[in-house]
């Protein structure tokens, strides 16, 4: 076969590669939200998107102090963590939990404000409490995701993976509502 | 059985024939020989117009493949800053504002800022035409870095300050916009502050307003 038809073939045979790659792409990635996931640890400063965020730890128990003493059939987890942006004043689209199952918890309804994500600023950090509610046997294993935005079907997006140390607690939990840092505290 | 020939290979073709006996006929071509080549200029005119199909093809598609990206980039982003004249005023459709003071304040309502920050308080004339839909502008302090830091945000909520400018109103007779206005911006001390953002959701796509600050 003459050089230009094989070179005629090649390009046929690229062009059907990069189509298939495109719609694999499109089908396992962009049709849920295309996103990398960067891992962090606890204690330790990390930046995922325009959020540099910071997990101090967790505390379960099985009643939390809202007003009233609230208990949970469930137990409810407190995670204690500080953020801020690099840019400008933003909230987080959202922070979950997520068990060794890979079954996801967000923020449950029907308590205070406190214990929900809030704004922050270019390195004007906030540290406050965010408040799930998870059965027992997940507690051994959870990990934080921290979403700095919504998953857009056309743009790729970053979260952040934090493993979870979770204390037991005896006494009922607390929610603190968030409060700014001086500069430097963590 | 006979034996099949090869064919006589054959003199190459020429447009005229140069064999003395006038006639120009083409001496035909035996089966199983190969076309002749097409002129050097000819292959070279096709490669590069292939060439700048596909280049062409795959722009364009690009383009419309980033359409929804690009539109929301440019009507959502702070593209086109409108900068004071030489009075000191910047001007967008009804609204215009003017940056009057800006101070340092260390103490506001008894509350401090926390460690490392301070609290700034800026000083606007705003003045309106005919009345508009517009009717809150966020006002942002740019660092040297780009970073935005926002009034309103984790600073005392006390007279005379607002959290955001007043700046439209339907109703000028019953709620005209005050002509003085103030805000308070919570920034870090070590920051060097180079302008004042004045932003609207109302403002036309992409433009706001850019005031520089005093070094």
């Amino acid at each position: 076969m003459r050089r230009s038809r094989w070179a005629a073939a090649a390009m046929l045979v690229a062009a059907i590669a990069v189509g298939g790659g495109a719609n694999a792409i499109d089908s396992n990635f962009l049709a849920t939200g295309w996103h990398s996931v960067q891992h962090g640890e606890e204690g330790s400063d990390s930046t995922v998107g325009n959020f540099q965020v910071h997990v101090h730890g967790a505390t379960t128990a099985t009643q939390l102090e809202d007003d009233d003493v609230v208990t949970s059939p469930a137990v409810f987890v407190v995670v204690d963590l500080s953020y801020a942006t690099t840019d400008a004043w933003e909230t987080p689209e959202e922070v979950v939990l997520i068990d060794g199952d890979g079954r996801e918890f967000v923020e449950p309804s029907g308590f205070g404000s406190d214990g929900r994500v809030w704004p922050a600023g270019p390195d004007i950090w906030h540290r406050g409490t965010l408040l799930f509610e998870v059965p027992g046997e997940a507690v051994g294993d959870l990990t934080l995701e921290f979403r700095p935005e919504t998953p857009h079907t056309q743009r790729p997006a970053s979260i952040l993976r934090v493993p979870l140390t979770v204390a037991a607690s005896s006494e009922p939990l607390v929610l603190e509502s968030a409060r700014v840092l001086a500069e430097g505290e963590r | 059985m006979s034996e099949q020939q090869p064919p006589e290979p054959s003199p190459p073709a020429t447009s005229t024939d140069t064999a003395g006996e006038g006639s120009t006929a083409t001496a035909p071509r035996p089966r199983g020989a190969r076309a002749p080549a097409p002129p050097r200029e000819h292959r070279r005119g096709t490669t590069v117009a292939a060439a700048v199909a596909l280049v062409v093809s795959l722009a364009g598609w690009g383009w419309f493949a980033s359409e929804q990206g690009r539109e929301a980039w440019w009507a959502f982003g702070q593209n086109v800053a409108v900068e004071p004249d030489g009075t000191g005023w910047a001007s967008i459709d009804t609204l215009s504002v003017r940056l009057e003071a800006v101070e340092t304040v260390p103490v506001v309502d008894e509350e401090q800022p926390p460690a490392g920050f301070q609290f700034l308080a800026l000083d606007f004339s705003v003045e309106t035409g005919t009345p508009t839909d517009l009717s809150s502008c966020e006002v942002q302090v740019r660092d040297e870095g780009g970073r935005l830091f926002l009034a309103g945000e984790e600073v005392p909520r006390t007279d005379p300050y607002e959290s955001s400018l007043t700046c439209g109103t339907s109703d000028p007779e019953e709620e005209p916009v005050p002509t003085a206005q103030s805000v308070l911006v919570l920034v870090p001390v070590d920051a060097e502050l180079v302008s004042v953002r004045v932003d609207g959701r109302e403002f036309p796509p992409a433009r706001f307003i850019e005031l520089p600050l005093p070094s």
